[in-house]
């Protein structure tokens, strides 16, 4: 292989400009666009939301293309396929494996992914390479956390994989790869060019595996509903139960994020590396979606800036012992700064003349602001 | 409009002959001229809701340089800074003291006087007329701390108002700016009524202290109206005669929980007198008398419930209610439409500005919108001149709380060094603009350098 025919020239390009928009460099609305070229993903995230929103098409339409292709993904986009080529061309061996006697775990993977996606969990597609990809470098922007540097791992971890047994990951593991197997079988089978035994092998397959996968994501869910204390997600974020299995864990929303309020989950949990809000150094800004422009698993629904005001992000609770109103200090800064009119002062009592933060939660939409503000600590957010 | 133009026209071509005579000052009581004018008809309207005043002549009071309405922090600066550059100033009040809501309004402690430069380190940004206040007010007693002081409401009266005159300013108490004189979009001066009647003042620059930027108002310029809190304070005596030992006290206090239901105000100069700050209610039109008035109304009521309070509570019989402050607290009305905006993001960034007129820092941790937010210590900031200038109305300049910010900048903008510092800056302006025949949205920048260092301005 030649490290500069014309077609790995196309290659370097694309693995460029992935690379590139998967650093933390607050590209915007650009920030993990490959996630979107992900067949796998688009495919399972469409089933689980039952939803489609524009940048669903451009994986679907790589999907249709390898229904002419066969693994047309595996060839152009893969930036996984594309560093174990350039490993190999580095550290060529003359080892032949063969694999025959491996089942195909990706066609599995895929069964039981999107048998869970029916029901709201697709439990594989953290294992989709571009997500592997991604959280490779959107792990180290915020925290070094140890498990954090855990999704730092994957991506080496691959490639030691592929120095050892070249061509294993993609021939029987990857699930991408393994939609792809499996869109060809399809084909087959709709030409009539496959066996018996091959369909029958298919069928069941679809079978059992779709059925574990529905299985896991009705039973899964309950089984973490644990003792954690709820976290506060992104805005826009579906129920909570559903986020921890839907959410790919691409971090393109923590990379995006412009106040970097977006966290990694650190907590031992299913939720392990979800985006979490921490109101630490920033609030929600009231004119920005980014982080659910960039979700790419629906797991953070797209939403209209406009109707932000009415996206519940959390609950304000304030504690009024330091507040300087009852020092009888000059303060209303919590109240210029939220951005929704939520807040007013009242008279603590019918006829005092002290005055308490009330918050009027219909109004308020938990974005943070005057938790951040206030110069004595008083509020207190919490998940809704 | 047309009632603009209308006192313009009856003013220049009626009263040049008359006014020419006058001189500079005119204290002569002004002729009573009954009002004979008839209700007006509107076909419309079975009731009228107006009479249409007749066309009269106005007696001219005086002409001067400067005319600056209002005496507030804002006003007093402006005044004594203009009449150091030489401009023959007088300054007009509608109460009977100068220091506005700082004094008569008895919002007693000076935020801010200090703020924290590029090496994170604290310097005192309130520096020239302010600071002068300051220390005099300090060497009689009548303030106390070295970092935003409290002062004595009393002291300060008198100390402001020795400090207007000695610098050369003309004084006119009980006197409230009713309308403006306008020539097409230029300033000319301003009716002034009294217990002499009604007058006019003409000047060749007028400086709206008034808080409520009545006078920009009245000009036709535009400008933002936010509603703010409106509250009333008041002190209480003998706090030092508190007796917490008191059979009785303890139960009591834990009765109500951490003395939340009463309050007994924070520490002044004068020892066992506290001010008693008051937020008042949300939301409030302050440009409204009917508002104003009933508020102060269920104010006095409030505050005296409170007293009682007090006087029931165990160990506190001897609190007594010393006196309710004689200005409305008004924090915010109108904020006028100025050459330029001063956002919260630059006073977070350390933005400067060629036409500088001094700095100001703020007592708040802060939030800054420019796509991140900050929590730290606050910075000092520098405030333009091009913030005072009003943006279509000449002869004009706004300061005091009612200038050119955003509102996220409203708890820091409104605070009495800044008044003092937009005062000052609009007052040495003002002066240059005098002297160089220019209008004040074209005067010499280095020139007002010059003369704001003179007057010991701190600009960073
Ligand atoms: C309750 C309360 C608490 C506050 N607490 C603090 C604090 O702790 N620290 C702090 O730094 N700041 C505080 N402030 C803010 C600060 O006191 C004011 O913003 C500041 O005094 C404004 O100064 P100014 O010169 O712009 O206007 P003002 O102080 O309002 O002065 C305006 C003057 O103009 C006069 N006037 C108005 N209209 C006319 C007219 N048409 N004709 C003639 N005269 C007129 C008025 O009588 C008044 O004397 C507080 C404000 C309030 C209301
Ligand atoms: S910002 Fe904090 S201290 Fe100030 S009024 Fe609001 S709650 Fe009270
Ligand atoms: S969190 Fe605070 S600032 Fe934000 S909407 Fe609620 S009350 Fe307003």
């Amino acid at each position: 292989m030649y490290i500069l025919d014309k077609r790995n020239l196309l290659r370097y390009i694309w693995l460029g400009a992935v690379f590139v928009l998967a650093l933390p460099f607050n590209l915007g609305k650009l920030t993990g666009l490959s996630n979107w070229f992900s067949p796998f993903l688009v495919l399972s995230s469409v089933i689980v939301l039952k939803s489609i929103v524009i940048l669903h098409l451009i994986g679907l339409i790589i999907l249709v293309f390898s229904w002419f292709r066969s693994r047309w993904f595996c060839k152009y986009l893969c930036p996984v396929g594309f560093s174990f080529d350039i490993i190999t061309m580095c550290f060529p061996s003359n080892k032949v494996r063969s694999f025959s006697k491996i089942p195909p775990i990706n066609k599995w993977l895929v069964a039981i992914s999107f048998g869970g996606a029916l029901f709201g969990f697709s439990l594989f597609l953290f294992l989709d390479p571009l997500v592997i990809f991604n959280g490779f470098f959107g792990s180290l922007i915020h925290s070094f956390d140890l498990l954090v540097l855990l999704t730092l791992a994957a991506f080496p971890l691959l490639l030691v994989l592929q120095k050892i047994a070249p061509g294993l990951w993609c021939e029987k593991i990857c699930p991408s790869g393994g939609l792809q197997l499996s869109i060809a079988e399809l084909k087959k089978f709709v030409t009539g060019s496959s066996s018996n035994a091959k369909k029958s092998e298919a069928g069941r397959r679809l079978f059992i595996g779709g059925t574990i996968g529905a299985l896991a994501a009705i039973a899964l869910p309950d089984f973490k509903k644990k003792n954690t204390e709820p976290a506060i997600r992104p805005p826009g974020s579906i129920e909570s139960y559903r986020f921890d299995t839907l959410c790919i864990r691409c971090g393109s929303c923590i990379k995006v994020c412009p106040t970097q309020i977006l966290k990694h989950e650190t907590r031992l949990t299913i939720g392990l590396l979800t985006p979490i809000i921490s109101f630490e150094d920033g609030y929600c800004l009231e004119n920005c979606n980014l982080c659910s422009s960039v979700c790419p698993s629906g797991a953070i629904t797209h939403y209209n800036i406009k109707t932000k005001k009415t996206i519940k992000i959390a609950q304000t609770l304030v504690d009024m012992s330091n507040c300087y109103l009852i020092k009888q200090k000059e303060c209303a800064i919590c109240k210029n700064a939220c951005h929704y009119n939520a807040i007013s002062f009242n008279g603590i009592e019918e006829a005092s003349i002290k005055m308490k933060v009330v918050i009027d939660q219909q109004h308020c939409n938990g974005c943070g602001a005057c938790f951040i503000i206030c110069p004595e600590n008083c509020f207190k957010m919490k998940a809704v | 409009m047309k009632r603009r133009d209308f006192f313009t026209n009856s003013l220049f071509a009626g009263g040049a002959l008359t006014t020419g005579a006058l001189g500079v000052h005119c204290n002569g009581k002004i002729e009573p001229k009954p009002f004979s004018g008839e209700v007006a008809i509107n076909s419309g309207l079975s009731e009228p809701n107006f009479i249409r005043e007749p066309e009269r002549e106005i007696k001219i009071f005086t002409r001067t340089d400067i005319l600056v309405i209002g005496g507030g922090p804002s006003g007093a600066a402006a005044a004594i800074a203009a009449s150091k550059t030489g401009a023959d100033t007088w300054l007009i009040e509608r109460y009977n003291h100068l220091g506005g809501l700082w004094t008569g309004g008895m919002v007693l402690p000076l935020y801010s006087t200090h703020a924290v430069d590029r090496n994170n380190k604290k310097v005192q940004v309130m520096k020239g007329v302010g600071n002068e206040i300051w220390q005099r007010l300090k060497s009689i007693g009548g303030a106390i701390y070295d970092v935003d002081p409290v002062i004595d409401p009393e002291a300060g009266k008198y100390v402001i108002e020795r400090m207007v005159i000695e610098a050369g300013v003309k004084i006119l108490y009980h006197t409230l700016a009713t309308n403006v004189i306008m020539s097409g979009e230029t300033l000319k001066g301003v009716f002034i009524e009294n217990k002499s009647g009604r007058s006019v003042i003409l000047a060749k620059v007028v400086i709206d202290c008034s808080g409520d930027g009545d006078i920009f108002h009245l000009a036709g310029e535009n400008y933002d109206t936010i509603n703010g809190n409106i509250g009333l304070v008041h002190r209480l005596g003998n706090i030092d005669k508190i007796n917490k030992k008191e059979p009785g006290y303890e139960q009591f206090a834990k009765l109500i929980g951490k003395d939340e239901a009463i309050s007994v105000g924070r520490e002044t100069p004068i020892p066992g007198v506290n001010w008693n700050n008051m937020h008042g209610k949300d939301d409030q039109d302050g440009t409204d008398a009917l508002n104003l008035t009933n508020l102060q109304i269920e104010f006095r009521h409030k505050i005296w419930n409170n007293f009682q309070n007090i006087k029931k509570t165990p160990g506190y019989k001897d609190v007594f209610l010393l006196d309710t402050a004689s200005q409305l607290g008004v924090r915010v009305s109108r904020i006028v439409d100025a050459e330029y905006k001063l956002t919260l993001e630059d006073t977070m960034t350390f933005k400067q500005f060629d036409d500088v007129i001094g700095i100001s820092g703020a007592w708040t941790t802060i939030l800054y919108k420019g796509g991140k937010i900050t929590k730290q210590s606050r910075p000092l900031w520098q405030i333009p001149l091009r913030s005072l200038v009003p943006k279509k109305i000449e002869g004009l300049l706004v300061a005091g709380r009612c200038f050119c910010y955003e509102k996220e900048l409203l708890e820091d903008a409104r605070i009495i060094a800044t008044c003092l510092i937009t005062g000052q800056g609009a007052g040495v302006a003002a002066g240059i603009s005098v002297k160089e025949n220019e209008k004040t949205r074209n005067i010499n920048i280095e020139k007002l350098n010059k003369e704001l260092t003179n007057q010991n301005v701190y600009l960073g």
